[in-house]
């Protein structure tokens, strides 16, 4: 237990430094808030003023603690979505570029070969009505296979949905961190029509595996009916 | 044998009717969505081809309701979709669907498809 004078000259010493910092806040106070300044004469003119002022600057501190902790919550959430949601965007894009190249490519494939074709079917050479009628059906078949080439469309179109779709995740986020500051910004308007119309794993890339699984579950359905 | 094809994309729905037209079916109608499906479908459908991703109504939901009507127990519903994860492939299965393929396809699996499909349907008839 410490001798009384000792816990005086202590408090008194403390207060002094308290004295000091207030007053230098004082000098400074026109660079303070002017409702912060009332408050804090209000709270040093009140009996146990200093108390009061204690317990104000340390709801303060835990207030400005917790919206930090907030702060620091939403940027590492923000940036963990980021990073997953940026990298997908990325694979995503590459491969529609890609697919869209394939696909043009394939198509300009096809176009030249047709072109090939009807330049021998204008050809002032005699055909056989045999080898016109290949030569047509071939043209007919380049045709119908640069019709389907453009089913390229139809899959690179949903994995522009799904990019975005991640994109109004990625707003809604950066929404979240910007109420802790101020108002949000108007939210990005959701297109409710693009809802279910696309599949997020939508790949151009033919895969016999992944037909073949299908095949094997409608086989076995099949096999289950009949028994 | 009336088609009915369901798919959102103009660009699909114009590739399976020219690959239908060019295995020899020509009377079809489309939808681009199963609700959409839903009104057009009636008794005179035999065939369905359907894809899965789409608004108001997916394929799924589309698929279960046509086995819900009591035109639509037997006709053949042929899903044409991205979607190849083996849980998928198996709700669509329990929805009814008869068969099932991968997009992008290739006009011969369309065909094989469609042909196996009617072939069971007679069989079964």
């Amino acid at each position: 237990m410490r001798p009384p004078e000792e816990l005086l000259y202590d408090s008194e010493a403390s207060l002094r430094l308290v004295d000091h910092a207030i007053e230098e806040l004082s000098t400074s106070g026109a660079d303070l808030d002017r409702d912060a300044r009332i408050l804090l004469e209000h709270a040093i003119a009140q009996p146990g003023g200093f108390a009061e002022l204690s317990r104000t600057l340390l709801r303060a501190y835990t207030e400005t603690a917790g919206i930090v902790i907030r702060i620091r919550e939403s940027c590492g959430m923000a940036d963990d979505a980021g990073v997953d949601k940026l990298q997908q965007m990325h694979g995503r894009l590459r491969e529609v570029s890609s697919a869209t190249e394939l696909a043009a490519t394939d198509i300009l494939d096809g176009l030249s070969r047709t072109v090939q074709l009807v330049e021998q079917l204008d050809a002032p050479v005699a055909l056989s009505d045999e080898d016109r009628h290949r030569m047509v059906a071939s043209v007919r078949d380049e045709l119908s296979g640069v019709m389907n080439h453009l089913q390229f469309q139809d899959i690179t179109a949903q994995q522009l949905g799904h990019i975005a779709s991640l994109l109004g995740d990625m707003h809604r986020r950066i929404n979240q961190i910007v109420t802790v500051f101020e108002q949000p910004a108007a939210l990005f308007a959701r297109d409710e029509s693009l809802a279910g119309s696309f599949d997020p794993n939508a790949t151009t890339t033919p895969s016999a595996d992944r037909q073949a699984v299908a095949d094997e579950i409608f086989a076995i359905r099949a096999e289950r009916k009949t028994a | 044998m009336k088609f009915l094809v369901v798919d959102d994309s103009v660009t699909m729905r114009r590739i399976i009717m020219n690959a239908l037209e060019r295995i020899g079916y020509t009377e079809a109608v489309e939808a681009s969505n199963g609700h959409e499906a839903l009104g057009l479908f009636d008794a005179s459908i035999g065939f369905i081809i359907t894809d899965w991703n789409m608004p108001t109504m997916s394929g799924l939901e589309f698929a279960r309701s046509v086995r819900g009507n009591p035109c639509g127990s037997s006709v053949p519903i042929l899903m044409v979709t991205t979607r190849g994860a083996r849980e998928d492939i198996v709700a669509a299965v329990e929805a009814g669907v008869n068969n099932y393929i991968l997009k992008p396809f290739t006009p011969s699996v369309l065909k094989d498809k469609i042909d196996r499909l009617l072939a069971s349907v007679e069989a079964a008839a």
